[in-house]
């Protein structure tokens, strides 16, 4: 019987150490799941610096998860089945809730309300499972969630038009930028990056650099950036009658020109999270598993992720961080 | 044994046979003993491919490619040939320049292909030994004297060091004007910024030069079989006379222009190397585990293979050993994906700790 297992522990006062977690037994409707490997998502840096959405402390956040089934006591998953984790977890009684579990008015997501994937066992609901297609690796299933994220935001975009003007190139945005790619390979994305390595990475998938010395408005711009002024930029570079689409979480409030949103037409949307696509991520990356593997760009062992973390803010990654779990 | 049998097997007699890296127990990124890219090649390579499928009944014509690729190495089409992956253009190398009562200067250990098409062509090979997994260049020189043929991997493979610009100057003025130097750049990409030679400024100096390269390993083009030449017109001339005509393919021809037109992939793909690379020398050093310091995508590392070989299984991986490469009690680790390097660094820790003393 595992009643403990090794995780992260990030404490009220946002100190992180590598600890040990009590796991409950699992019961019917849940399993205990050896996970594999983990995501680092932007919101997880949000929360280290911040200690925000966090109900019950030490936390052990990492929503971005995949992992064997060990045991699941009613049966829903066979033993040994590999499975993702989907994110969200919906009070499943609010109007929000009949429609998709992304709108839920007190959604909440796993690592913040229950122990998340930078551990090396959970004991999850069923609901919150995905058993993944056979022959799937790991290390690309770990995509899932991230993709299902990048689809929904691209689906709330609705009709892509040939030019679009991504703000950011962290792994949402690379991500953004692939399903734009994956669904009209012959879009013309431009990328508007400061980091060499993430602008060398986007380069490398197809993207062209955007040339503040060429200043000129695109029909769609994604802010994939999240910075204090980057939805009012992107407002300035949005052609008059396009579309804004907000996939980062601001760090702060922001003022947004309300005159001019008006006056030019603008539409301005924002991407919870995701309604019905994390099946959908999960076959696109069976499908061609290579398309996704560059986006990967670094990964750690959990005993490292402390020391990691500590110097993300000086040293950040050109693509997605995964953990070893 | 029939006469004709006998003498083919005379033939070969003593050569080295040729073992491939082994696949991965686990996924195909788990293989790291071929020194292959793990992001495979960019994705305009398999349009092109998809594109060429379309003429199979067409010989290949390779003046467009030679073209583009010569103007993208700043020579003429005449100092520039295309072979059938750089092994092809050992055997011309050796078909052209060695023969019985001629003598190949090779290192010890060395690449598999230099030894055997030197040893094919019936020269007289002479064996000088690495110091400290370089090439000694002083006693290299000194063997060339009489020699017809010098082989010079830089990057070495297996050891992964590499010869500087310097270095190599003072080699190439040491080197007899009649023994030709093949300089083996097939890692040179993954050298350190500003450690590779100026190849230009060396074949302008001197005539008896010959780089060799590669598309297999930066470029990721390993399955399609293309390498090239850089040389003097009259070095090239008589090799491109001695090299079957055709032979390298129209998909070949395709890729290497789709990969060529899309440098970015070729330069991220470098640089997640060089990462992991890095974070592989820095966790061999944080174990104490003996390597020699590497220019190229693999390092060398003095842990036995069979030692860690269960280690190796449990984690679905599959390293080079290295006494298929002349360095017995060591492995090649080529670097991979960086999801497959972080589970060699867990398996190389739990190896570390159940076996203390390795390295």
């Amino acid at each position: 019987m595992i009643t403990h297992t090794d995780a992260l522990l990030l404490e009220q006062d946002l100190t992180l150490s590598l600890g040990q977690r009590e796991l409950t037994q699992p019961v019917a409707g849940q399993a205990l799941l050896r996970l594999e490997w983990a995501g680092v998502c932007g919101s997880d840096l949000h929360v280290i610096r911040t200690g925000d959405w966090v109900n019950t402390w030490p936390a052990t956040l990492g929503h971005e998860a995949v992992g064997v089934v060990l045991d699941c006591p009613g049966g829903e998953f066979v033993v040994g089945t590999r499975v993702v984790v989907d994110s969200r977890v919906p009070c499943g009684d609010c109007h929000g809730c009949t429609q998709s579990a992304n709108l839920c008015e007190r959604l909440a997501w796993v690592g913040e309300i229950v122990p998340g994937g930078f551990e090396r066992h959970a004991v999850l609901d069923v609901a919150l499972l995905h058993a993944c297609p056979e022959g799937l690796e790991a290390e690309i299933a770990v995509l899932a969630e991230p993709l299902a994220v990048a689809m929904h935001a691209v689906n709330r975009a609705g009709r892509l038009p040939e030019s679009v003007l991504l703000i950011g190139y962290g792994p949402i945005g690379a991500l953004v930028h692939s399903e734009i790619t994956r669904r009209s390979p012959h879009i013309n994305v431009l990328v508007r990056e400061p980091n060499p390595m993430r602008l060398e990475l986007a380069l490398a998938l197809g993207a062209r650099s955007y040339e503040p010395s060429h200043p000129m408005r695109m029909p769609l711009v994604v802010d994939a950036a999240g910075y204090a002024t980057s939805v009012a930029d992107s407002i300035d570079l949005v052609s008059n009658g396009g579309t804004v689409l907000v996939v980062a979480i601001p760090h702060q409030p922001i003022t947004l020109d309300g005159q001019g949103i008006v006056e030019r037409s603008l539409n301005i949307i924002g991407c919870n999270g995701f309604a019905d696509e994390l099946p959908i991520a999960m076959a696109a990356l069976d499908a061609n598993p290579d398309r996704y593997r560059p986006l990967i760009t670094e990964a750690v062992l959990l005993e490292d992720l402390v020391a990691r973390l500590s110097d993300i803010a000086s040293r950040p990654p050109a693509g997605k961080i995964v953990v070893r779990l | 044994m029939t006469a004709i049998g006998d003498l083919a097997a005379r033939r070969v007699v003593g050569l080295p046979t040729y073992r491939p890296g082994k696949p991965s127990t686990g996924s195909a990124a788990g293989k790291l003993s071929s020194n292959e890219s793990p992001l495979g090649a960019g994705p305009s390579v398999s349009d092109a491919l998809r594109a060429a499928a379309g003429h199979p009944h067409r010989y290949p014509d390779d003046s467009a490619t030679r073209h583009r690729l010569a103007a993208e190495l700043g020579v003429t089409q005449s100092q520039l040939l295309l072979t059938n992956g750089s092994d092809e253009l050992c055997y011309l190398i050796a078909q052209m320049f060695l023969a019985p009562g001629k003598r190949a200067v090779l290192g010890d250990p060395c690449y598999a292909i230099d030894n055997t098409v030197s040893l094919l062509s019936g020269a007289d090979v002479v064996r000088v030994p690495l110091v400290r997994g370089a090439h000694d260049l002083r006693a290299m020189a000194a063997a060339a004297i009489d020699a017809s043929a010098l082989w010079l991997p830089s990057p070495h493979n297996p050891t992964g060091v590499a010869v500087s610009h310097g270095e190599l100057v003072l080699f190439l003025r040491e080197v007899p004007a009649d023994c030709l130097v093949v300089l083996d750049q097939a890692y040179h990409a993954f050298s350190s910024p500003g450690t590779s030679p100026d190849v230009a400024a060396l074949l302008a100096e001197f005539p008896n030069l010959l780089v060799q390269r590669t598309m297999s390993k930066d470029w990721a083009l390993a399955g399609l079989r293309v390498g090239y030449a850089i040389a003097a017109p009259e070095i090239i001339g008589p090799l491109s006379a001695i090299r079957p005509p055709f032979s390298v393919n129209s998909f070949a021809l395709a890729g290497l222009s789709a990969a060529v037109d899309q440098p970015a992939w070729q330069a991220m793909s470098v640089a997640r190397v060089r990462e992991g690379r890095a974070l592989l020398q820095a966790e061999l050093d944080s174990l104490g585990v003996e390597y020699y310091p590497s220019e190229a995508n693999f390092v060398l590392v003095h842990i036995d293979h069979s030692e860690l070989a269960p280690y190796l299984l449990e984690a679905g991986l599959s390293v080079r050993s290295g006494a298929d490469l002349g360095m017995p009690g060591w492995i090649r680790i080529t670097i991979g994906w960086a999801p497959t390097m972080a589970t060699l660094i867990d398996a190389l820790r739990k190896f570390s700790s159940a076996v203390p003393n390795n390295g």
